[in-house]
């Protein structure tokens, strides 16, 4: 597994994270703008994941933060409500995660994604990716 | 069978109504209509009591200069009576509003008489309410203590006369009025060659010139002690004496402090109106911090509330001073003049738009939306339950709380579509 590289998704709230992620350019990491967390929906995070990505992270803002009042909220709903979805289907819920960043603090962005990465290193490929 | 609309409605048909209503008629709400009306807008003023001016024509002078306040107002409230643009209704109240900004209808109680209007944007300015507390009981000469505002009223008889012993009191509070209000009194106090004794937990100083008024009355010889939870009122046949302990001094210079004084004033605790909660519940907009209208929300601008088209000037968001107010004022008369003018075919464009034919009706998203931008539309034509709601071009904020809700995904965000997310995903592990 040394050679292992994963693929990680960060879907970055525009007002936030994603400002940051611009910023910071990872190899293997794919930011994806979204409008607020609020607008995140399971249909995407699995989407992401049957497109190939081994780990997806939701970058939304600090909490009582948001522009739009509860989409924060909302996102960290949503992913531990996925979170149960893909247990049942027999994937490693680690490989979803949620986390408020603020615009400014590109360090943190770094530190949540590099350890995002580790993670994802020792847990190997996806599980339920399938061989073509 | 009525005749159907089409779905969504033509750009031509989202009309601003050149017309603002401004809820309260003291110095906020006329300062607002004034700017409104400076602006070109027709501007209808509705005030709850019989009388235009409220708190602060109550003032007796500001701290930058002699300006009467209340003289100030009369000339602003008779050149709005005079404008033609302005209509202005006492005895009058906020009943009922129903759509989105730019045509709101409003229903107002006129004298007891109800009435519909067409109006483009609402300026809430409600203001405050005070509630003062005695600081002892008193048997006899009630009259030397004093709140800010009824000290306010009856200024200059008190300020005559010999060299009396004031003590103004300023105890904690979320807002700098209080102690920016003992600072002018005292000023004026030493110049008419009183005793001042200020009594304060902190000292906000934050207004433009306040420091240096601050650092003025301290070198005229005005005693400020900081603390004021240790005071003692002693009495004694109308006589009143004031016992404390410099809470800053070290403990062996400490000495009891006795000050004999003929007024005592003390600082209100300022709270939000009593129509405040009601007001929020029929705009439906969220209350801030305190039950005030202010949102604690540092992405959206002060004046600004949860929907488009209604802003907050005044005390009614936050206590502040009289040409704080006016800013905001001009803030929110900026803001509605920014969205009168706006491009509305373009941000129809990037609004996300209801799928007629998969809509349900179920309002999820109407409930969900954090900016209650949504409206009702009935009668469409080829809708699935004969009508849908309408994200309205210029209240909404394009969050895609909706769209993430909705649980028959009929609302598509342009920009953000399945589409559009799936050819980002594309780029997944660095495949192009």
């Amino acid at each position: 597994m040394a050679d292992f590289n994963p693929s990680l998704v960060t879907l970055c709230c525009e007002n936030s994270a994603f400002l940051v992620a611009e910023e910071e350019n990872l190899p293997g990491v794919t930011p994806v703008k979204i409008p607020c967390g609020g607008q995140v929906e399971h249909y995407h995070i699995l989407n992401a994941f049957d497109q190939g990505a081994d780990g997806v992270m939701v970058l939304a803002c600090l909490k009582e933060n948001c522009k739009h009042f509860w989409g924060n909220d909302r996102a960290e709903k949503k992913v531990n409500y996925v979170k149960g979805m893909l247990e049942n289907i027999g994937i490693n819920a680690e490989r979803l995660a949620y986390s408020p960043v603020a615009a400014n603090n590109e360090y943190k962005y770094g530190e949540l994604v590099k350890e995002m990465y580790d993670k994802l290193k020792e847990m190997g490929p996806m599980e339920g990716k399938v061989k073509k | 069978m009525n005749a159907q609309r089409k779905y969504p409605p033509a750009p031509e048909e989202m009309t601003f109504e050149p017309k603002v209503l401004v809820v309260g008629g003291g110095a906020s709400g006329i300062l607002s209509a004034e700017k409104a009306a400076e602006l070109g807008l027709s501007v209808v003023l509705i005030e709850k009591t019989e009388e235009l001016g409220g708190k602060a024509a109550q003032l007796s002078f500001l701290y930058q200069s002699n300006l009467s306040p209340s003289q100030w107002l009369k000339d602003k409230i008779s050149s709005l009576e005079k404008n033609n643009k302005v209509t202005i209704y006492t005895n009058s109240q906020l009943e009922k509003v129903n759509g989105q900004v730019g045509n709101f209808k409003v229903t107002l109680n006129i004298e007891g008489k109800k009435e519909e209007m067409d109006i483009g944007a609402i300026i809430m300015a409600t203001g405050m309410d005070l509630s003062s507390k005695m600081p002892a009981q008193v048997e006899k000469g009630a009259g030397s203590f004093l709140s800010q505002m009824e000290f306010e009223k009856q200024f200059t008889q008190l300020a005559s006369g010999d060299s009396k012993t004031f003590v103004l009191v300023v105890k904690e509070d979320d807002f700098l009025i209080g102690c920016i209000n003992a600072l002018k009194y005292s000023k004026k106090l030493k110049e008419a060659n009183h005793n001042v004794y200020v009594f304060f937990d902190e000292m906000k100083v934050s207004e433009e010139g306040t420091e240096k008024l601050y650092h003025q009355v301290r070198e005229e010889g005005v005693t400020f002690i900081r603390g004021t939870n240790n005071l003692k009122i002693g009495q004694e046949e109308g006589k009143f004496s004031l016992t404390t302990i410099d809470p800053q001094l070290p403990v062996k210079l400490a000495k009891e402090l006795v000050i004999n004084f003929d007024y005592y004033i003390f600082n209100e605790d300022l709270l939000p109106g009593a129509d405040t909660g009601k007001l929020a519940e029929i705009l439906r907009v969220n209350l801030g911090p305190g039950g005030f209208f202010q949102e604690d929300n540092y992405h959206t601008e002060p004046v600004y509330s949860n929907r488009q088209g209604i802003y907050f000037v005044g005390a009614c968001r936050m206590p502040d001073l009289l040409h704080n107010v006016q800013e905001q004022a001009g803030a929110a008369v900026n803001s509605i003049y920014q969205l009168s003018v706006a491009d509305v075919k373009e941000l129809m464009e990037k609004t996300p738009l209801i799928d007629v034919i998969k809509c349900a009706y179920c309002l999820t998203c109407y409930r969900s939306c954090p900016w209650n931008a949504i409206d009702l539309l009935y009668e469409i034509e080829g809708a699935a339950w004969d009508g849908a709601p309408y994200l309205h071009p210029l209240a909404c904020q394009k969050c895609g709380c909706c769209v993430a809700e909705c649980p028959n995904r009929a609302i598509s965000f342009p920009g953000y579509t399945d589409e559009d997310m799936q050819k980002e995903f594309k780029k997944i592990g660095g495949k192009v």
